[in-house]
């Protein structure tokens, strides 16, 4: 698609141009100001994301930073195709109803017993967390959560505290279960969805467990129902939850293809963007058979809504702001200075990265973080002359210290504020400070574990 | 046509601190579809509707989702446990519970604006003086349908 793009999507002569920045400026200096400044927009939220950049991304090229054909080139299709296909079929799948009968039977499999329910539904926000994404998952998940909190009359906030962190370190495991993740995916051409299996889901189960603990020590011990609430909820009917079982099945049909797509699809040549847009397209004409063509066309258009196109847009802009500050020079400039403080040392610029992505995510969204990172990391492996293999701990440390890093705040991943907001709606208000006191030492301790994970397995 | 022509005018209103049962009982007992809730200059700060009372006698879940009336056939509550929801908010101040996102018209608005309105929310829409948002009258279904079919 790029090469097509490349050679038909813009006009010759201009689009090749070489790129010569306005009025005779410096290009580091024009990229660096537009960089900071859409960071700046970003973190402040005064403006919606995509606008931001769009608009820098818009600017890079306006003021001669970038060529159109440059910016194109930055633009990672990988990443949009594969973020546009996986949300086309959950936004099917969940027709089907499979996600609420899920989150009901935990319940009733936890014999309505609160903790038991905490944990169950923990597991289940963690394992869907790692094959859809994490604000997804959370909207799936919190609303049955308050039904059932709200039946057996305990304070909704331990579940809803749990469901955050467990989507954001479930979604740690897979390539597809984070933004991070798909970014990190696409664009280190030796990493695939198989080695995201091997190398990180290993360490989820045990900081899951890890954070089980503390969960249990300041709420989980006191949890108690009436037998009166919790026959309430063992009367729920979970079954009554699937309203389409025919959907469901060629739902699931269509993920396991895709599953096997992402697991062997790179040695054949199928990146994950073709494994999940070819599965989306199937899913959409299976859903189909046998309808009417207006109900047919309906059924489309509502899928397609369902994308969320201004997440779509924020990468489209991100990534030209990104190539900008990249073909400037500033990447390059990041790198070496990361490489003279550490003196070159992997362990050190994987710790650094560790930490650093850790609380930097905890702080502003990962996905810019990521998106800026990767191509200084890329520069640092490239000026260290590193194998594939010695380099993969400086990439899972950072796969590692962005996905867990959104746990320490309630501004730290997309999927906290979709819960914060939607429990605040429905009249749980989750306190900003309140989140930071108990989140943040969690986040501590899973990259704690992740710090002795990596050292242990990569860096040792 | 404007609202003023068709609008009862200084209607009744709650104040922000009365709580949801009494909000509730006025609103059964003069069988009303709505309340606009004002402070005690009577400039509008929200709306408290049956809509609203509806609401928060059902899961959040039901009340949000358009297609909940298929989707929550799991549920197993009866009208007694609708009941111990709503009974959950009787104590708390009906400003914590009403719409703040209130559509208003004015006294000189075209009436037609208010019919349309009307089509689209849930609630007795209330008018409104152009400077200071004070509540001067309210218009029902029952005040413009006469006047459409007439």
């Amino acid at each position: 698609m790029i090469s097509f793009l490349l050679q038909h999507g813009v006009p010759a002569g201009v689009a090749d141009a070489p790129s010569q920045v306005m009025f005779g400026l410096d290009a580091m200096l024009v990229a660096g100001v537009l960089f900071a400044a859409c960071y700046l927009m970003i973190i402040g939220e005064w403006f919606n994301r995509a606008n931001v950049a769009l608009i820098a991304g818009g600017l890079m090229i306006l003021t001669g930073v970038l060529n159109q054909h440059q910016a194109i080139a930055g633009i990672d299709f990988n990443t949009l195709g594969l973020l546009i296909g996986m949300m086309l079929i959950v936004s099917v799948t969940r027709e089907s109803g499979v996600f609420q009968y899920l989150a009901i039977w935990s319940a009733k499999r936890a014999r309505a017993k609160p903790w038991g329910i905490l944990v169950l539904l923990g597991m289940v926000t963690a394992v869907l967390s790692a094959m859809l994404d994490n604000v997804t998952t959370v909207l799936l998940i919190v609303p049955v959560t308050l039904v059932i909190t709200d039946e057996l009359e305990v304070p909704p906030y331990p579940f809803l505290f749990a469901e955050i962190l467990f989507s954001n370190i479930g979604g740690t495991a897979t390539l597809i279960g984070d933004p991070p993740n798909i970014l990190i995916g696409s664009q280190v051409e030796y990493i695939h969805f198989a080695d995201f299996i091997l190398h990180l889901a290993p360490i989820v189960p045990v900081i899951l467990a890890a954070t089980l603990l503390p969960i249990w020590l300041l709420w989980g011990r006191k949890m108690s129902a009436t037998p009166e609430a919790m026959e309430r909820v063992m009367a729920f009917d979970e079954k009554e939850a699937i309203r389409d079982v025919t959907l469901l099945k060629k739902s699931l049909f269509v993920l396991a293809l895709v599953l096997v797509g992402f697991l062997f699809g790179h040695p054949l040549g199928l990146e994950p963007a073709t494994v999940a847009m070819t599965g989306a397209a199937l899913l959409l004409v299976l859903n189909n058979l046998g309808k009417d063509l207006e109900k047919k066309n309906d059924a489309v258009h509502h899928f397609y809504g369902h994308v969320e196109w201004t997440t779509i847009f924020f990468f489209v802009g991100l990534f030209v702001v990104v190539a900008g500050v990249e073909q400037a020079g500033l990447l390059d400039l990041i790198a070496e200075k990361v490489l003279h403080f550490s003196g070159g040392d992997v362990t050190t610029i994987a710790t650094a990265v560790l930490w650093v992505s850790s609380v930097a995510s905890a702080i502003v969204d990962n996905i810019p973080f990521v998106a800026t990172m990767i191509p200084v990391l890329h520069k640092v492996v490239e000026d260290l002359g590193l194998s594939q293999g010695d380099a993969l701990g400086m990439w899972w440390a950072l796969a590692l210290g962005a996905c867990l890093g959104g746990n320490g705040s309630l501004i730290g991943a997309s999927a906290n504020l979709i819960v914060a907001g939607y429990a605040e709606r429905a009249g749980h208000r989750i306190k900003f400070l309140t989140f930071l006191k108990h989140a943040f030492p969690m986040m501590i301790l899973s990259i704690v574990i992740a710090h002795a994970y990596l050292w242990l397995r990569y860096l040792g | 046509m404007t609202c003023a022509s068709v609008m009862t005018p200084d209607p009744e209103v709650a104040a922000p601190d009365w709580t949801v049962e009494r909000t509730v009982e006025l609103l059964l007992e003069r069988r009303y579809r709505s309340i606009p809730v004002a402070d005690s200059d009577r400039r509008l700060i929200g709306v408290f509707s049956i809509h609203r009372l509806l609401a928060l006698s059902l899961p959040m879940l039901a009340s949000e989702d358009p297609e909940s009336v298929d989707r929550l056939r799991w549920l197993s509550d009866d009208l007694e446990d609708l009941r111990a929801k709503l009974h959950r908010h009787w104590n708390r101040p009906v400003s914590e519970v009403m719409e703040t996102d209130v559509v208003t018209v004015e006294p000189d608005t075209p009436l037609v604006r208010a019919v349309i309105a009307l089509y689209h929310t849930h609630y007795n829409l209330p008018v409104v003086q152009a400077d200071g948002g004070r509540i001067v009258g309210i218009i029902s279904y029952w005040d413009v349908v006469p006047r459409i079919l007439r």
